[in-house]
């Protein structure tokens, strides 16, 4: 007997209809008050109307035509009206299952299912929206070929193996560097609005009495320092606020081999990932946490995750003290840990190519304004000495910073995982196990072939981040390394 | 390491002429197209010194040349091996690759063939595995016959271990 077909919730309509408006304000609010305004008073409700009638047949349209049956085996979607869609997705390729809430969504008691599998970038399928009451029971029968089980998914379920405070996440904000983007967007602000007002405030300054006996180049100074210190405080109170809103409530569960996340202030999202599909762990310490003793871990599983936030990798832990990273391991892929020592380094002849790399791109951009500048200068001696210092300047920075990222590279292979740490800013460490490795590659450039150096690319089955790079190191270990793992991921059949 | 029975094999030969015709009928399209927008530009807006669509006639030229002179190192430099546990690729002259490929994490082969490739009796077998958004490798220049050797041969084997 075949599976009854079922309809997505009526709100499908309301929050279609929103989602289809969204593209569509820009667009209105330009013919509105940049296209000028014909006769007639009712212009405003004709474009209102106009956008109304765009944004609310497609969300009734998909109301109608969407229709999916879940059978013990299979997951199959019908949509669409003129183009029209079936979709069959067996069970078992169904990687993940991410259960997600917005403001609106929780007004309406509804959710959105995204539904991934290991074919590519983003969800298969995406079931938007259905009833919150129904949720549970959706999940377990897609997990029905996840987990092989198909016990609701319940917040009476297994207890957190790990949860975030507010205050854990307050310092996960305050410590990573989120606010450097917003920071940057200020001073391009800034650049354009507040240098200027500063400036004229300088220039004016002799008219205000108590400003009148500050020299002008100590009240400039100050009051760019103080818009600077402005300008950290905001992307600081930014960074933390981000990692609040988005983090909030954070949980992590296991139960017979899935893994569940839960977080999310305004927007929740619930992430369920099986063990058997999980790629590689990237275990990263941004230089503050590293000081403060705390780390984060993320995973790259099969499918893409819808998690923006961590650059595409589920994060298994926005913050955790170090000493206990070695039991979250553990859990996540049984056996892996941590080793202080065992790292291979980068052959001999690696600081050079990066330091190559490094400045090439700065060489060629300043030999032709540093001789433009040289011929254009009345003064030629001052002006090849100024570009001659920042250029040397730069070099020396670069070579210091190269040979710091020259030590922070290392590799190992221990109890069956491939192991690969790098950066000295960022510390990240990368566990892939060997059996789930897809394909193993030797790289050799002319500046690595005159140095007898060779560059190792290991990829797995995740779509994103799942691919790590180990650089300059010895070809005749570049090569020795190959052959083992591709033995190794030839042998043993990992899950993807 | 189980070593391959078969060795490492190299690409049909013709597959030298097609890349050089290829080559030369490329730069030609494109010398054509830019050298011949820049050449009007020079006669109708008087602007442009006609040097500059010498120039790049020439450039492309050499390119054409250049391309047609390489095309034999890059098919001494291309080998593939098919051993009993992997799918070895190598290719490249300056920046030289070797990808190795497990065969039980090949998902699915494509066979494909250009114009030039039908015209020189040749196909393109492209390798994907799971999670990649393209192939993680593709064999260019082989016999249609070899082709489709190829791919039973590897698609056996992963049924045989399904």
């Amino acid at each position: 007997m075949s599976a009854p077909e079922r309809r997505l919730h009526i709100a499908t309509i309301v929050v279609a209809f929103l989602e289809n408006l969204r593209p569509l304000v820009v667009p209105a609010l330009v013919v509105i008050f940049a296209g000028g305004r014909p006769d007639g008073d009712n212009w405003e409700q004709v474009v209102g109307g106009a956008l109304a009638a765009l944004a609310v047949i497609p969300a009734v349209a998909r109301y109608v035509t969407f229709r999916f049956t879940i059978d013990d085996r299979t997951l199959e979607i019908r949509s669409g009206w003129i183009m029209r869609q079936r979709r069959t997705i067996p069970l078992e390729r169904i990687q993940n299952v991410n259960v997600k809430r917005n403001v609106l969504h929780r007004l309406l008691k509804v959710a959105v299912l995204d539904i991934e599998t290991a074919g590519g970038m983003g969800s298969e399928a995406s079931l938007s929206v259905v009833a919150d009451a129904d949720v549970d029971a959706l999940v377990a029968e897609l997990r029905g070929g996840i987990a092989g089980v198909s016990e609701p998914l319940t917040h009476e379920g297994p207890p957190p193996v790990y949860q975030a405070t507010v205050r854990q996440l307050m310092v996960a904000g305050a410590t990573e560097n989120r606010a450097l983007a917003l920071i940057f967007v200020i001073l391009g602000v800034g650049n354009e609005f507040i240098f200027d007002r500063i400036g004229n405030m300088v220039e004016k300054s002799d008219t205000v009495r108590f400003l009148a006996v500050i020299p002008p180049a100590v009240l400039y100074g100050v009051l760019i320092g103080g818009f600077l210190f402005l300008a950290i405080l905001a992307g600081w109170a930014y960074s933390i606020g981000s990692q609040v809103v988005s983090n909030f409530g954070f949980r992590l569960t296991q139960r017979d081999g899935v893994i569940t996340v839960e977080r999310g202030l305004l927007t929740q999202r619930r992430s369920v990932v099986p063990l058997r599909r999980i790629q590689l762990l990237r275990i990263s310490e941004p230089v503050l946490q590293r000081k403060l003793g705390y780390a984060q871990v993320f995973s790259s599983s099969a499918a893409a995750f819808d998690d923006k936030d961590a650059g595409g990798q589920l994060a298994l832990c926005p913050i955790i003290e170090r000493e206990s990273v070695d039991d979250l391991l553990s859990l996540s892929l049984p056996g892996a840990r941590l080793h202080p020592d065992g790292w291979e380094p980068l052959g001999r002849g690696a600081w050079t190519l990066f330091w190559l790399a490094s400045i090439w791109v700065i060489v060629a951009l300043s030999v032709i304004p540093m001789t433009l500048m040289s011929i254009a200068s009345d003064d030629l001696r001052r002006s090849l000495s100024i570009a001659g210092g920042i250029f040397g300047g730069y070099v020396l920075l670069s070579a210091g910073l190269n040979a710091l990222k020259v030590r922070s590279f290392g590799f190992q292979r221990s109890d069956g995982f491939f192991q690969l740490r790098s950066g000295w800013w960022r510390k990240d460490t990368a566990f892939v196990p060997e059996d789930r490795i897809q394909t193993v590659t030797l790289h050799q450039s002319p500046g690595q072939r005159k140095r007898g150096l060779a560059t190792v690319t290991v990829t797995t089955a995740a779509a994103v981040a799942g691919t790590i790079n180990l650089p300059h190191i010895p070809v005749d270990r570049a090569r020795e390394l190959v052959h083992e793992l591709a033995a190794r991921s030839a042998q043993l059949s990992g899950g993807v | 390491m189980v070593e391959s029975p078969r060795g490492p094999e190299k690409l049909e030969q013709v597959v030298v002429k097609r890349w050089q015709i290829g080559a030369l009928v490329g730069w030609g399209i494109f010398a054509l197209l830019v050298g011949g927008f820049l050449l009007a530009l020079s006669l109708i807006g008087g602007d442009l010194p006609l040097w500059v669509p010498g120039a790049v006639v020439f450039l492309c030229v050499l390119a054409a040349l250049l391309s047609y002179r390489f095309a034999w190192r890059t098919y001494q430099a291309w080998t593939f091996e098919v051993t009993p546990a992997s799918l070895i690729l190598r290719h490249g002259v300056y920046w030289r690759i070797e990808r190795h490929v497990a065969r039980a994490r090949i998902q699915h082969l494509d066979i494909s063939s250009g114009p030039f490739d039908r015209r020189f009796g040749v196909v393109e077998v492209s390798v994907f595995v799971a999670g990649t958004l393209g192939a993680v490798g593709q064999i260019p220049g082989l016999s249609p016959e070899r082709a489709e050797a190829l791919r039973a041969d590897l698609l056996a084997h992963r049924e045989a271990n399904a």
